[in-house]
């Protein structure tokens, strides 16, 4: 079975992972990226069922059943580190069944700072924070935040009503990430998306054209 | 204690441990739905609930599929494992106890299969799951990587009854039923029902499986339709 390239994307919980894919999801379906998101829920299927109402069932970007819940026991944090074996078990059925697709999507929902990705799951871990939290957050640390492949501090709208200094929060990531990459978003009015896509098919799908591309000129 | 003897109970322990990846961390086998039903609030009720799964559920189907697995391995018997395995199966009537089980079967398997030297059985086991011949139903994976850890059926039978159990104490903590104390209290009572499962289920036929719980799998069907839930089962 081929492997399907795949991006973990972890964060706090609110930190707006599910606003993310929802923002990114429609960009890279426009380019004719083929996707499927599996969101680990803490309590809930909740996000995952705004995400296939949203990206499937009203937009028509994936079927729906390329939308996938997954109940983690109130371990989300488990199911993407110490023991991925039900993503693992879920990616495989994607892998044998949906072998067209460009990229899954895994989504751990509610975590804390000390959240990563397995390797073995994913290939790529982008990590979400949000001004919310305070200008404080990036420079708590946290394998998370310094660990990522990709950081994103969100909701940077919220900045002046919560009295974070955007500065601030640069300074600290360029301290702490050295030259790994973070980027600013707003996902309510797509600020940084565009970025986000970019690093997601530059850094994960190494600028590959969609499969169904790659088909159309192989014939 | 030779020290192959020894390695080999480190197996038992290490396959019986719940840092091992199998996902069992997920599933509450109902305990939610009871929970969620307000059906069940203190450490007794649980130590009823893991009791009454074990002797009319877990023991009589499980159990006996467990025994006979380690004993056909052992005798490289694989075309009666694969047959084995389509019964368990058939007997999971609730979709998502059948599902979970699959799961958790298939993956550890796998990662047995990445841990331990090549083992006949094993790898034969597992080129007919690849090739989608065979389900993977966790006690027929759990009786394979127990004969390919040199496990015997009866501490094979009491570490699978044990996993069962601290999971669903696991599951119980995280839904707030018990406390940590009472976690271990549960466990402690719950031995001597492990006992009797182990030596009651250890030399029954595969012809002889049953199970019969028809309230505690409408609440396991039941937790399927629920939209707030922590649990896979």
């Amino acid at each position: 079975m081929p492997r399907i390239p795949r991006v973990g994307i972890g964060g706090p919980v609110g930190s707006g992972k599910s606003m993310l894919i929802e923002r990114f999801v429609p960009v890279l379906a426009k380019k004719g990226y083929s996707v499927s998101i599996i969101s680990n829920d803490v309590i809930s299927k909740e996000d995952a069922d705004r995400m296939r109402r949203n990206l499937a069932t009203e937009k028509g970007l994936l079927p729906e059943n390329l939308v996938i819940g997954l109940a983690t026991g109130g371990c989300p944090h488990t199911a993407v580190r110490e023991d991925p074996s039900m993503n693992l078990s879920v990616i495989e059925d994607l892998e044998k069944n949906h072998s067209g697709l460009d990229l899954i999507i895994i989504e751990s929902g509610g975590d804390n700072i000390t959240t990563t990705f397995s390797p073995i799951l994913a290939d790529y871990f982008i990590y979400v924070i949000d001004v919310a939290g305070g200008d404080k957050y990036p420079r708590k640390g946290g394998l998370g935040i310094q660990n990522c492949d990709l950081l994103l501090i969100n909701k940077i709208d919220l900045a002046d009503h919560v009295g974070a200094d955007l500065g601030v929060m640069r300074g600290d990531a360029e301290r702490l990430r050295a030259e790994k990459p973070f980027l600013f978003t707003n996902c309510k009015t797509d600020d940084g998306i565009e970025a986000v896509s970019e690093r997601i098919i530059h850094d994960v799908l190494f600028d590959a054209p969609p499969k169904s591309a790659q088909g159309r000129s192989n014939s | 204690m030779s020290t192959e003897d020894i390695i080999r109970e480190i197996g038992l322990i290490q396959i019986s441990d719940s840092f091992f990846p199998s996902g069992l961390y997920s599933t509450s086998n109902g305990l939610e739905s009871l929970f969620l039903q307000k059906k069940i609030s203190t450490s007794a009720e649980l130590v009823k609930l893991i009791s009454v799964q074990i002797e009319h559920q877990v023991g009589p189907s499980d159990c006996v599929a467990l025994a006979n697995t380690v004993q056909l391995a052992e005798r490289k018997s694989i075309g009666a494992i694969l047959e084995l395995d389509r019964t368990v199966f058939a007997m999971r009537g609730v979709r998502d106890m059948r599902e979970a089980s699959r799961r958790s079967g298939v993956q550890l398997l796998k990662t047995i299969r990445q841990t331990l030297p090549a083992n006949v059985v094993l790898d034969k086991y597992f080129d007919s799951l690849e090739s989608g011949t065979t389900p993977g139903m966790h006690p027929v994976s759990f009786g394979v990587c127990c004969n390919a850890l040199g496990i015997d059926v009866k501490r094979s039978l009491l570490s699978f009854l044990y996993g069962f159990t601290v999971s669903m104490v696991g599951a119980a903590l995280r839904l707030g039923i018990i406390q940590h104390v009472e976690g271990q209290q549960t466990i402690h009572q719950v031995k001597p029902v492990i006992a009797d499962a182990v030596n009651a289920n250890c030399d029954k036929d595969a012809s002889e499986m049953w199970q019969f719980s028809p309230q505690m799998e409408i609440y396991q069907m039941q937790h399927g339709l629920s939209d707030s839930r922590m649990f896979i089962t």
